[in-house]
This record gives structure tokens, sequence and C-alpha cells, in this order.
């Protein structure tokens, strides 16, 4: 529908600007070709719908700008307009109104200080031959309208093409946008919405919405309106790739076809697949977080069978240390800490969750009962979630996070910046949580510090701005505009989570499903197909939604079996391909055309190198014999885990664990009293073969086959003997040799 | 602890080192270690080649109280004044707490900001802005002064460039979304201890430079895997960069110089004063030396809620009045005041009113901050407080303005702009201002 001529008019001058980046708006001049029908009769200017967007589009209530936290130049008005009553507050009345005037609208403070017609800090923003600026007159001229109540929203934005693949070379790309309005009403916003591209080493993009492709990659052009945001998909290729290539059959696995149909979008193809040593070790570490023993790897390099692969991560799937490796992910994903829980508390939610793990309970399930969780917390592990967050804002974060990859932290004090989030979603879905309690038990004595988890028949969440009563609402879901008294009470069937634990596990809630799929796959890849793997949102797409969605149907077909999702992924040509990049797929890190090598994680990495020496880590309090990744929590004190960064599990971010390397960590591994210690501790590998007479070669062999899991090229066997033949002592030289692999790249990383 | 002279070292299989890295079997397959000997020569060389401007930064955390230390309030009540009086400084009318005797005298190496203000007084919070100049925000953690400057400028010869002292408590002051590339060299343990070194710089004990050596060769033959640059993965290649600042560092004689205290005359010592906080003033000045660029130092024990005046009078003042002052004069005299920014700051100040335990609470509203050196000015007092140093009275400084001086002084443009994580632009410095008097 065409909403207003004048915006039509400017929109289409604005898509025949190629390249060119405005700063102030140009003025509307119509190309005389464009015949200009008769014109309906003006619509009164409208506060939400006109004059905010104008605001937004010329960055006037941008952080940098009046909208931040403390305005600028005494100015304040709302980040991105998301408060309509404030900005016509401070607009119109504030300084008594010195900003608007009446009698003479273009000596407005408000019109003439962004014309710069007066000094102002942001200099030049709107040319007063704009349409943007007569509008503004306009509504000057009506007499200022305030905000309508019942205003329409904007309720979703569409981008034309939502997808394109652009050569470097091709001429720009003009994009268009429509709105489409909470009364059915549609509108081309595209000289109204703020564009940005959120890769500009792929593709360039003027406020117009001109995509101009830059180099090799994929981006997303971000549109933001109304409070609402939306993507289009920019691809520049890597290559042109052959007809041959391109028509050469695609991979009969669905992952691996979906992965292939994005490699050759972008003109990319994939690295071979990794050797059967390479397999062995990847795959034990991703399923259980345990070096492959050198019996499992000769006996595997001398099966011929086909499927070899295919039985060998069946085995892993059912090996005991499954349930150990993944409890310490899920350990670090709900928090479980005595800091929070106290010892007997931790112990009761580590417990739990491994007995989940170790069932392979359905995921949906064990969030169900997650949510649901009332009781001890010394005797009910998952009532310790909500120990671990224990007001409804917290909780709201980390359920959003954990369970659905979106971060609604923001929102807590601001509707998200670039995000379809606000306030009201925040405190919507925190008022499931209202009704929870924690309460001191003495049942474990009265310095126990037992709590116990019971539902309430009282609590409420509000809006901190407007003091109203929220009503616990799913995120995304849209409340019918019911008021207050009209709605269901959310508490009639008692408790008010028992809603969101069906919502949320729902198989129809696409946030679950996908959130976990690209959870798993981000850990098996080693990236998300969204990354960071826990911030879904409109503006951090995934590079491969159909991929994504393809295994989220995977794990809704297999009713939410975790294991089928790992060996789904595990058994694709994808995951299994080399970590070796090839010249003309090296620059991808995004489209799994080679595996990206993964540090190992801390507790994974100090059992390497118990297992190369032959030793093991005493943990305080914990038996002789304990690995680290079966440790129940980080506090378990290990400066060596601190130090190559296992997570604190203070927050439900991903990123708390950290896998990047650092100086100490290098220094600590080469001069460090641990692993120097352990190289040559006298009931180690080394002494004990030596002891035994084991022949040199022998020796190399298992150093190599414990710590690498692969056998010793001629080379590497040449260069040891070198030394060997010059030296007296050989068990130092083989403790040389054995601490210079756990130094060794190759050791380090998965890959 | 280890002999860097070739051809002397006799191992423990009679061979000497200088035979070894003939014949050693791994030379004899041609395989070489540029930089090695080289790094080892070095030790000759003496004098130190010119170098950018670094930073010391004291960090007072807990907040320390404005009025006990550089914004004394000696006319007003004493219930707001406190049981302290006040040295004079050679500047007319501007007195400091009478606990701070060495600073009035050395109020010509540094100037002071009375007038900071700052609307934050939670710790971690406060911490937070005040070691990043952002404040804080939960869901982006920013990175610290050192950590941008490490980033802009890179390494200078062997040492880490951004260096703490001290704890890291409050998990503040880091790299933050940069990640842990950037994320300070932590010096642990108590500098003022008999037996204090560096954690890990050095071969570990009982290993002879031979077994070092060989080592370092190993890795250099063994370690093969991603080693073609052109399709190496990245993270795969920081590692390398790594073990070469690693190797680097533990061989270089300068570096191993600069975390050696003990070289310091003992009345140098006893100068900076023999506690922790003085020792680590005396360390940082050393790194400083060695190409280290901004360098921490966490002195805690500033939340005086209770017994504030015996704290500060028996156990804070004396160390920091001490240890600031003797750095001050001695980076002075050895000419490196010019190119060294000494800043001095808490995250909040206390309440002017003394409360019943005879403590001081956390009070953001009047800060004072001090900085010099390093083409900042020297000398000036800036900005002033009301009658009870509650607020500004003129010259309101924000916390972003100091964080943007530091920047300026450190050579860093404010304006340049990060990509976070999560792929958002951010200015190294937002809406800051450099302080015009000092710049």
């Amino acid at each position: 529908m065409c909403y207003k001529p004048l915006l039509l008019l400017s929109s289409l001058f604005a898509s025949l600007l190629i390249g060119s980046i405005a700063q102030a708006e140009k003025p509307a001049k119509a190309p005389a070709s464009i015949p200009v029908k008769s014109l309906p009769k003006p619509t009164p200017v409208s506060f939400q719908r006109d004059v905010i967007p104008i605001l937004t589009r010329f960055g006037c209530n941008q952080g940098s700008c009046h909208g931040s936290q403390y305005g600028k130049g005494g100015f304040k008005i709302s980040l991105a307009g998301f408060d309509p009553e404030l900005d016509y507050d401070h607009i119109v009345r504030q300084l008594r109104g010195r900003r608007i005037s009446t009698t003479d609208p273009e000596k407005s403070l408000f019109l003439t200080k962004p014309a710069m017609q007066v000094p102002h800090g942001g200099g030049l923003r709107l040319n007063p031959k704009s349409a943007s600026y007569r509008l503004l007159v306009r509504w000057i001229q009506e007499g200022t309208p305030a905000p309508l109540p019942n205003e329409a929203f904007v309720t979703k934005l569409e981008t034309t093409p939502p997808e394109r693949i652009l050569y470097k070379n091709d001429p720009p790309q003009a994009l268009r946008v429509m709105a489409t309005y909470s009364d059915g009403t549609t509108r081309d916003v595209t000289s109204l919405a703020r564009m940005n591209t959120l890769n500009d080493g792929v593709a360039s993009c003027t406020p117009e919405g001109i995509v101009t492709p830059i180099n090799r990659g994929q981006t997303a052009i971000m549109v933001r309106f109304g409070g609402q945001a939306a993507i289009a998909t920019v691809m520049v290729p890597f290559a042109r790739l052959t007809k041959a290539q391109l028509a050469s059959p695609f991979p009969q696995n669905p992952v691996d076809l979906w992965v292939t149909r994005k490699q050759r979008q972008l003109g990319l193809l994939a690295s071979q697949k990794c050797d059967d040593t390479t397999f062995l070790r990847r795959t034990s570490f991703d399923i259980i977080g345990t070096m492959p023993k050198p019996e499992e790897i000769q006996a595997f390099l001398v099966d011929r069978s086909p499927n070899k692969r295919e039985k060998w991560i069946d085995g892993l799937l059912s090996r005991p240390e499954y349930a150990d490796y993944w409890t310490l992910k899920w350990g670090d994903l709900l928090r479980s800490n005595r800091n929070t829980l106290g010892v007997k508390g931790m112990w009761s939610f580590t417990n739990w969750i491994r007995a989940q793990l170790q069932a392979n309970s359905p995921v949906d399930q064990f969030v169900h009962e997650l949510i649901l969780a009332q009781g001890s917390t010394f005797t009910n592990g998952p009532s310790n979630f909500y120990r671990v967050a224990n007001n409804p804002q917290d909780l709201a974060e980390t359920t959003s996070q954990v369970f659905l990859g979106v971060r609604l932290q923001c929102a807590r004090c601001h509707n998200h910046p670039f995000e379809k989030w606000s306030q009201k979603d925040y405190y919507q879905f925190a008022a499931y949580f209202a009704r929870i309690g924690l309460k001191g038990s003495n049942e474990f004595g009265i310095f126990g510090g037992e709590q116990v988890v019971r539902v309430n028949n009282y609590g409420e969440v509000h809006h901190p701005k407007n003091g109203k009563r929220m009503y616990p609402t799913a995120l995304g879901a849209q409340l019918a505009s019911l008021p207050d008294d009209k709605l269901p009470n959310p508490d009639a069937e008692g408790d008010r989570r028992q809603k969101l634990a069906d919502w949320l596990v729902n198989k129809n809630n696409r946030l679950f499903a996908r959130n976990i799929a690209n959870r798993y796959w981000g850990y098996l890849l080693g990236i998300g197909i969204a990354n960071p793997i826990d911030d879904m949102r409109t503006t951090n797409p995934p590079t491969n939604p159909q991929l994504l969605d393809h295994l989220a149907d995977v794990l809704i077909k297999n009713s939410f079996d975790l294991k089928a999702l790992v060996r789904t992924i595990c058994n694709s040509d994808t995951y299994q391909r080399s970590s070796a990049a090839t010249l003309e797929n090296r620059l991808d890190t995004r489209f799994f055309t080679n595996y990206q090598p993964k540090r190992l994680a801390a507790e994974v990495l100090l059992d390497s190198i118990d297992y190369a020496c032959g030793t093991q880590e005493k943990f305080p309090s914990l038996p002789q014999g304990t690995r680290a990744i079966q440790l129940p929590d980080s506090l378990v004190g290990s400066e060596f885990l601190d130090t190559f960064g296992r997570p604190a599990r203070l927050i439900a971010c991903e990123c708390e664990r950290t896998a990047e390397p650092n100086i100490s960590q290098t220094l600590r591994m080469m001069n460090g009293e641990l692993v120097n210690r352990k190289v040559g501790q006298w009931d180690g590998r080394i002494s004990k073969m030596v002891q035994a007479k084991k022949s040199d070669d022998a020796i190399l062999i298992e150093i190599y086959l414990t710590a690498l899991g692969r056998y010793p090229t001629t080379k590497e066997r040449s260069v040891v003997q070198g030394v060997l033949a010059f030296s007296k002592d050989h068990k130092l030289v083989f403790e040389d040799v054995l601490i210079t692999l756990i130094n060794s790249k190759e050791f380090l990383f998965n890959h | 602890m280890f002999d860097i002279e070739l051809g002397k070292h006799r191992t423990c299989d009679g061979a000497t080192r200088r035979d070894f890295l003939r014949v050693g079997g791994l030379t004899a397959l041609g395989l070489t270690l540029p930089g090695l000997l080289e790094a080892h020569a070095d030790v000759a060389k003496k004098g130190t080649p010119k170098r950018d401007t670094a930073c010391i930064l004291l960090f007072m955390e807990g907040g320390p109280s404005q009025i006990d230390t550089f914004d004394p309030k000696p006319e007003i009540a004493q219930e707001y004044r406190g049981p302290f009086g006040v040295v004079p400084t050679k500047h007319k009318g501007i007195y400091f707490s009478e606990h701070l005797p060495k600073l009035a005298q050395a109020v010509d190496k540094f100037s002071v900001i009375r007038s900071v203000t700052s609307p934050d007084g939670t710790h971690e919070t406060a911490q937070h802005y005040f070691l990043t100049g952002y404040p804080f925000n939960p869901a982006i953690e920013y990175p610290s002064y050192g950590a941008v400057v490490a980033r802009e400028k890179g390494f200078q010869g062997s040492m880490p460039p951004f260096t703490w002292m001290g704890n890291l408590a409050t998990q503040h002051g880091t790299a933050g979304y940069m990640g842990a590339e950037y994320n300070p060299f932590m010096i642990q343990g108590d500098p003022s201890e008999r037996g204090f070194s560096v954690r890990d710089v050095t071969p570990p004990q009982g290993l002879d430079m031979m077994r070092f050596d060989r080592r370092r060769l190993l890795r250099d033959a063994l370690d093969n895997w991603q080693k073609d640059k052109d399709t190496a993965h990245k993270s795969v290649q920081t590692l390398d960069t790594f073990y070469s600042r690693a190797y680097d560092l533990v061989t270089s004689p300068s570096a191993k110089k600069a975390f050696t205290l003990s070289e310091e005359p003992d009345k140098l010592r006893d100068r900076y004063g023999r506690n922790r906080f003085g020792q680590s003033c005396l360390l940082a000045r050393r790194l400083v030396e060695a190409g280290v660029r901004t360098i921490t130092i966490n002195y805690g024990g500033w939340d005086t809620h209770e017994n504030n005046f015996n704290a500060l009078k028996n156990g804070l003042l004396p160390p920091l009045d001490k240890g600031y002052a003797t750095l001050l004069e001695d980076l002075q005299e050895r000419g490196m005041l010019d190119s060294t920014l000494v800043v001095w700051m808490g995250e909040f100040g206390r309440t002017p009113k003394v409360n019943p335990s005879a403590g001081r609470d956390h009070w953001p509203g009047a800060i004072s901050v001090c900085m010099g050196g390093g083409g900042v000015k020297t000398g000036v007092i800036v900005g002033s407080t009301n009658e009870r140093s509650e607020y500004p009275k003129e010259r309101p400084i924000r916390v972003e303005d100091v964080a943007a001086t530091i920047y300026k002084a450190m050579g860093v443009d404010s304006e340049k702009e990060y990509m976070s994580p999560q792929e958002r632009p951010l200015k190294i410095n937002y809406d800051g201002t450099p302080i015009q008097e000092l710049i």
C-alpha cells in the first residue's frame, strides 16, 4: 500500500542512487519521467509512524548521540525510539516547549539544530529541502500530535531480495524493505529503515540500501525499523567453480548435502576426509573426552570393513566416559558449583546431570524436569537450577540463553539495541518465575545450608518503567491485546511454570531444537552454524539455515535423543573433513570446508598429559584415579585447569570457558612444575619402559601413540635417533621428546 | 640461574653445549635455530634503546577516601574531616593528608584531579568502569587500557606488553571481549618476600641449558603439524607466536634481568619501602625499562567501612606514600618520567561523613585521581569539590575523560573501533575528552 506519496518518491530516488553515501538526506527531487498520479489527501502525521523513524534514520536517537544514557547537549531521547512517550515529552514539553515553535515551525530548535541553521554538535543531519524535513514541518504545523495509544506497530520486516549472490565485480544491488503493521497494512520503508552490513569486509551497504560486493564471504545486511529487525543475506563467492565442479552430484547424506550446497554457492570445495588415526583421536576427544588407546588404534588400522567408522562412533557412544565428558559440558551450562549450591547441593545437581546423560534421557524431558523442579536442593538435584539463578530476572536470562540460545540480558535495562526483544518481552518471560521461592531448611542441621525450592501463591513481576504487572508470556508470543482483567488467571492450574516447560520443549518451538542442534554442532565442529553458539538472534544469523533446520529435525524425529544427534553429525563427511586446508579453501572459517582445530579443553588437556606420561593427577578430597573430566565442579583446586581456562561456572555463557591460548599457558607448559614432573616421574610411562629395557624404537612408538595417537614418521624417527646417537642418557632424551610432543600444536589441538 | 656463555657448560653427558649445537644430531639434519645464539650473545650489549610511553597504573581496589588522601577538608566539622591533619604542598592553599608527607613533597611530579565523579558505587561494576573507561554492561566485558595498548602497539622487545601485579580479584581489567591473546601477564607472589621469583619465566628447576636448548631444537624439528603458513589455521599459528615469544622471554637476558629485583641496591629498595606495594612499584620501574608497556599494580584493602582511620594510618597510607613518591622520584632521576605515565585511582571515593564504626562508606560523587608523566602534565591540580567533598564544585570530570587522557598519552586513537564478538563495533573510548589542563 502506498502510504505517503512523498515518501514513495524519495524511496524511488534512493534506489536510483548508486554507491554514494549521503550524510544528510538528498533533496527529494522526483525524476521527471516518473508520473505522479493524483495525490490522495495527506494523512495526518503520526508521531510513532513518521516522526520517530526519521529520528532513527538520521541517527538522532542512536547510542552515541541523543539516545545515550545521558543524552547529548542537554537533549535526551530514547535509544532507537523505544519510548515514544518520553520522546514526545522531551521534544515538545521539556524546556517549557522551547524546542518547538508552533507559530513559526521552521524556527523550531527541533529543526534548526539538525539543519545546522544554529550550531549543532552532531553537524548537519537533515537537509531543509528533504522530504523528511518537510514532514517534520508538517507535524509541527498540524499541532505536534502526540503518540496515539492504539497506533498500529510494525510486526514484520521483509527485504527484497532476501538472499543474493554477487560476484566481486558485479554492479551494486538495491534492497527494498517492506514493513507489515499490526493492522495488516504494509508500507515501503526503504527510505526510512536503517540498513547496515554486519561485515563490511564482504559487502558494503549505503544508508539507502545499495549493496556493493567487496570481498569473498557471506554477510547479512541488517535492517531495522519500528523496533523490528530483519536481514538480507549477501554471498560473495570465493571463486568461480567450473561447470564440471558444479555438475558433480550432491552427496546423499542430508547434512553433507546442505553443507555442499552452501559451499557451491560460495565457490568453495571441501578438503579430503581425514585419515584413520586423526578420525580416532578426533572422535574420541569429541565424544568421550579421552585419548584412544594404542591397541584400539592398531585394531582399527587393520580393520578392513567399510563401516568401521560408523561402528567406532557407536562404540564410543556406549562408553562410560561419555557420561563423564558430557556431564562436564552440561555442568558448565547449568553452572553446578559449590560456592552457590554448597558441597551437598553441587553433588546432588552434578549427580543428577550425570544420571540423565548415563541414561541418555531425551533432552526435552531433561529440560522439562529442570524447569518444573522443586523440593530440597540436597536430595532433588534439579531443584538446584533455582538456586544457581534465584530471582525471576536471572532465571529468565539463564533459561533463554541456555535452552533457547537467546541472550536477553540487554532487555533487562532497555529494549535490545538491535534485536526484537523489548523490556516488555523480558519481564513477561521473567513473570513465569515470579512465584518461585527458596526456603531454608534445618533437615541437615541449622548450618546445613539445605534450601527448599517451592512454588508460592504470591509474587509478581512488574515492568521497571511503568510498574505494570507482567503476564507470563513465552518469548516471541503475541499476547491478544486484552485488558488485564480479561486475561486468564496464569495460576489457575497451579504452577505457572508448567506452561513454560511445555512450551519450551515443544517440538513446535524451533528455538529449542535449533539451539541444541547448533550447540552440539559447535561442540563437534568447533564453530557453530550460528556463532557464538549461544547467541541466536536475527542479527547473528546462521550461515546455513537449512542445515540448522535439518539438524533440529533430526533431533525432533529421534525424540530428542542427544546420542542420535551426535551420531548424525559425526557420521557426516563434513565432520570427518581433514583439518588441512587447501590453497582454495584456506580462507574459509565458517562454511566447514575443512575441520577447524580446537584447543583441548583444560580438563581433557590435563587428562591427556597424564595419559601420555603414564601418571595420574591427584585432586584434593577426591579418590585417587579421579580424572579431570570427572570433576564435579570447577572448585576442585587445580591451578593448571584454571590457567587453561576452565570456567568458574558463574555465568551462563559458553564464552566463560576459554580455549584461546595465552603466553602464561605456554610458559606453564614449557617450564611449569606439573608437566616437567610428570614427564620424568619415577613410575611414569618412560621410566617404566626404560626399566623394562624396551628398545628405543618401541619406546618412541609408544610415546607417539599415547601422546599423538599415531605412529612416528620416518623423519621423526631419524630426528630422535640422531639425538639418541649423541646422548648417553636415553631416558632423558625420551623425556625431552615427550615434553616436546606435549608442547606441540598437534597435541594441544583436537584436529 | 643459567649460564649463557657458549662452550662452558659441561652437560651430564660429558659433552659441551657448543659440541652439542654443532654435532648434536640436529644440526647434522640441517636444523638451526636462528635467533637462539644471538639471543644468548646479546648479554654483552648495554644501554636502553628509545622506548614508547609506558603506563604504571596504581589501582587502589576497594575505593580510597578522597578526604583522607588528596582532597582533605581541614576546615569542616570533625565528623566529616576525621581525625587526620594535613600537610601543605608547594601549591598555595593545596594540602594533602598528613599521612602523605612524601607525596606532598613530590607534588611537582604528578597532577591531582579532585573532581572526578561517577554514578556507580558498587565495587564490581565501578571497577569495570575505572579499569576500562566504560560503564559496566552485563552483556559485554570491555578491555582494560593495557590490553588495548598491547593490541595497538604490540611487543617492545621480549617482554609481554601488559603485565599485572597483585590479584585480579574483580575479574575486570583483562582484555575482555578482545580475547585472551591480550590478557595481562600475571606476576603472582609478593616481590618483597625473600626468594620471590616470577613463575615459569626460567627453565624448570634442575634442567640445564643444554636440555632446554635440546627441547627447543626438538620442537623445531618435530612440531611439523600445520607448519605451512599459507594454509595453517589462525588459532594454530597464534600458538607458534606464543612459543616464540615464550622462548624469547625465557632466554632473553634483559627479561631475566628485569625480573631480578635483588639487583637493585638495598638503599633504593628501602626507599621504596620493604613491603608488597613498594617493591611492586620498584619492579614496575624495572619492567618499564625492559619494554613493558602497561603495568597495573593492584593494591587492595581500601574498603574501609570500619576503622577507616587506623587502617589508613597504620596500614595503607605509609606504604602508598613511600612507594608512590619514590617511584616518581626514581623515574625522574633516571630521566624516565617524561616517558612514563603514572596513574593512581580506585573505583570510587568514600562518604564524607564518618559512620558510627569510624568508617567511611562507598561514595562515587567525588573521587580523587592522580596522574602525571609520559606527556601528561605534572604539578597541576584540576578541579575542586564542594565544602564536604561530596560533589565537584568546578570542572567535573567523568571516568571516560580519565580514560581518554590515558589513551592520548599512550598514543592510542580513542576513536578507533573494534568489532566485538557479537559483531558490534565498539570505540576504544566512548565519549571521553582528554583533560585539557593535563595535555
